[in-house]
């Protein structure tokens, strides 16, 4: 059970209330679907709930967060006992260098006798179906197993209240429904509360108890699941006007004759240390204008591919042939590695000067607003929000004119509204500037909404190659541990 | 060069899994041995003495049963010792063609060799958290043994930071040193997030930890200490 009264947080730095006047309230064994847009205070009103505002960010907090009679506004290191939280990225939440020690760590800390330190650890890993990971190395895990770790890391504290930010940023829609079933399962059987942070609501609705909307750090509403009209579900549930677009929107694929410039020959890459190789005998023929999706579940070998044509990684064996005068844009996984200086104009304008452009000053206004920064170019980088981020790291790689845009897992903690305006965004550039896009997702809806053509990936190896349309027909799409993008249904 | 350098380092530096009679060992006794071999690395003074010592780092690729360990490890100091040794020699008081400059410079690239490599096939083949368990049983507070595991771990994670950005700043033609701003802001930003994590798995809240690993085999750890201080001896001997 967890009660929260009256809640308001401001951050140091600012005037303006984030989470203003905050009532939740939460049985035990009941799940809530927390939604609302990037920026709504979703995040911070789970640090809140978690005990590390204040002691991390400082700020001024009001009000109280109850969890079994304890105010956790009040004895905040008592919070871990009682509340878990699993964040956004999994990767920096994981502390050790085994699944082993990660699982263990937290019951470890609680100073539990060796036997029941175990017994929890199995417990958790169980729960979520993953103890075939107990004795792999963290470093050889794809996003979606270190999700996973991440998950029975907190479980085996024994929460009373579990917070799950975007458990399925980086897992493939399968994952997420199994992922789901058992939280639903703990939730019955243990009575853990939980509150669930999503964009992609399909699933999530299906096992949530409440549904409570967040909008500019306040609760705009709190309704039971039961309560609310197949109509209102349906707001929530986009997937009729999905359907619309995608049936609409078989395209034709652009600059199949056209020479490629990007060759990749039987190329086969293994990761140190690794027994196996993360891609297999790949041979692609990138042309010039094409819009490719590299899709596949987590672990296929995206990354590494998209890495690979990059040049960041150089094949273990088989080649990859570039023009020589290419010029490369690359939006990492995490954009704010690509940031060198300290406004989002700067970063821009800097580019475009290092880029040869012509008239930089215009050409950095015209980039920062078609992608929607106009208003936040002189806005620290580091202040604005992932989202952001990434469309500042796609301005940056697009002022040169680059012949070639590499985004690696563009859709990452978008919610649906950002997901669409990338989409857009991304269908206009390479109309306008006619540039060659790559991108791994294993977000099919997105790659249907912006590619012609595309690859499915599975355990490294090429499984289909052609029209995006053409792959969206295949029957066992399902079975590759890609979902069709009229079941994505339900983003916030 | 210097992304090739890079990904070497990344991958000397990433743990090795793999059940092997080094893994296996006594992680205390493990280090022992490596500290008495820093020691007596640290006093030979000619070429022969190296020689004896490079049995020690024979010792250790035995027992890592992965000659593959040993080429990653070499690749990865090869390039710094290689530099050290040049500018050795330029620089040698001994002249650049003379005996003394040759066994010099030679003495000293292998010295910093069969350290270097040693201190790394060690360090990949040590389960951190075995470590740091170990050394709180001895005292040692858990801030520090903490600290140790949470390098450890984000070493790698830094140097593919390093690569990943040095990449996208090269691809937008500026200079690598640029590379150097996001990686601090990732760190600094990952430092937050690490800090929260440990927070909410409660380290520290309780005055004691339960330790969920045994420190390896007594057996293959007393042949490392045997072996270092039998050629610490000599070393002091001759």
């Amino acid at each position: 059970m967890i009660r929260i009264e009256n809640l308001w947080y401001r951050y140091s730095s600012g005037e303006n209330w984030v989470l203003k006047n905050i009532n939740i309230f939460l049985n035990d064994g009941e799940i809530a679907l927390l939604v609302g847009p990037n920026g709504s205070g979703k995040t911070t009103l789970a640090k809140a709930a978690v005990g590390i505002l204040s002691s991390f960010y400082g700020g001024e907090i009001k009000g109280k967060i109850v969890v079994n009679s304890v105010n956790i506004l009040e004895k905040p290191e008592e919070a871990f006992k009682y509340v878990g939280y699993v964040g956004e990225d999994p990767e920096v939440q994981l502390v050790t260098l085994t699944v082993r020690d990660e699982v263990t760590f937290g019951p470890s800390n609680l100073g539990l006798p060796l036997k029941e330190v175990f017994e929890r650890a199995h417990w958790a890993l169980n729960v979520i179906d993953s103890m075939k990971l107990m004795n792999r190395v963290i470093f050889e895990l794809s996003g979606g197993e270190m999700q996973r770790v991440a998950i029975a890391s907190i479980l085996a504290l024994k929460p009373r209240v579990l917070i799950l930010d975007e458990p399925s940023a980086f897992i493939e829609a399968p994952l997420v429904r199994k992922l789901y079933g058992e939280l639903r399962k703990i939730a019955d059987e243990e009575g853990i509360s939980i509150i669930l942070i999503e964009h992609k609501l399909d699933q999530a609705l299906k096992i949530a108890d409440k549904l409570i909307i967040l909008r500019d750090g306040e609760v705009v509403s709190q309704r039971n699941i039961e309560e609310l009209s197949f109509n209102e579900i349906l707001k929530y549930q986009p997937q009729e006007r999905i359907r619309e677009k995608v049936s609409g929107g078989v395209r034709k694929r652009k600059g199949s004759s056209s020479k490629a410039i990007v060759k990749l020959q039987n190329v086969w890459y293994r990761y140190p240390r690794s027994q196996k190789y993360s891609l297999k005998n790949i041979s692609l023929n990138i042309a010039k204008g094409v819009k490719l999706g590299i899709l596949g579940p987590n672990g296929s070998g995206k990354s590494t591919l998209i890495k690979i044509i990059a040049g960041i990684l150089k094949p273990s064996k088989g080649y990859v042939t570039k023009h020589n005068d290419l010029k490369v844009g690359y939006v990492p996984q995490n954009p704010t590695l690509s940031f060198t200086r300290p406004t989002p104009y700067d970063e821009v304008y800097e580019t475009a000067k290092n880029m040869g452009v012509r008239e930089p000053k215009a050409e950095t206004w015209r980039i920062l607003k078609l992608l929607g920064l106009g208003r936040y170019s002189k806005k620290p980088v580091l202040h604005l929000s992932f989202g952001y981020r990434r469309r500042l790291s796609l301005a940056s790689a697009l002022v040169g004119k680059p012949d070639i845009v590499l985004l690696d897992e563009p859709t990452a903690y978008l919610d649906f509204e950002g997901k669409t305006v990338l989409a857009e965004i991304l269908n206009n550039i390479a109309k306008q500037l006619n540039t060659t896009l790559i991108i791994a997702s294993h977000d099919t809806w997105f790659i249907s909404e912006v590619c012609d053509v595309a690859v499915l990936l599975y355990d490294g190896e090429i499984k289909f190659e052609g029209e995006t349309s053409e792959l969206l027909k295949i029957p066992s799409l399902e079975s590759f541990g890609v979902e069709k993008p009229f079941n994505v249904r339900g983003h916030y | 060069m210097l992304l090739w350098l890079l990904e070497k380092i990344r991958v000397a530096f990433t743990y090795s899994k793999d059940k092997t009679l080094l893994t296996k060992a006594h992680v205390g006794l493990k280090f022992i041995s490596l500290a008495l071999f820093f020691i007596a690395v640290s006093l030979v003074n000619s070429l022969n003495e190296v020689f004896i010592l490079a049995t020690y780092l024979a010792l250790l690729v035995l027992m890592s049963q992965r000659l593959k360990l040993f080429y990653e490890s070499t690749l990865a100091v090869a390039v710094p010792i290689g530099l050290l040794g040049f500018f050795t020699w330029i620089f040698s008081p001994y002249g650049l063609f003379t005996y003394e400059t040759f066994n010099y410079v030679l003495t000293l690239v292998l010295r910093m060799y069969v350290l270097a490599t040693s201190f790394l096939i060690v360090f990949s083949t040590t389960n951190p958290t075995q470590l740091a368990d170990f050394l709180e049983k001895h005292g040692v507070p858990f801030t520090l043994t903490q600290s140790l595991i949470l390098t450890w771990r984000l070493i790698p994670l830094v140097l593919k930071d390093i690569i990943e950005s040095i990449m996208s700043v090269r691809l937008r033609r500026f200079g690598i040193t640029k590379a150097l701003i996001p990686v601090t802001a990732v760190a600094i930003e990952r430092a937050n997030r690490v800090s929260e994590t440990l927070y909410i798995k409660g380290l520290g809240f309780r005055a004691k930890r339960t330790h969920t690993t045994k420190p390896g085999s007594m057996f293959y750890g007393v042949i490392l200490v045997l072996a270092a201080t039998l050629l610490l001896t000599i070393v002091l001997i001759s």
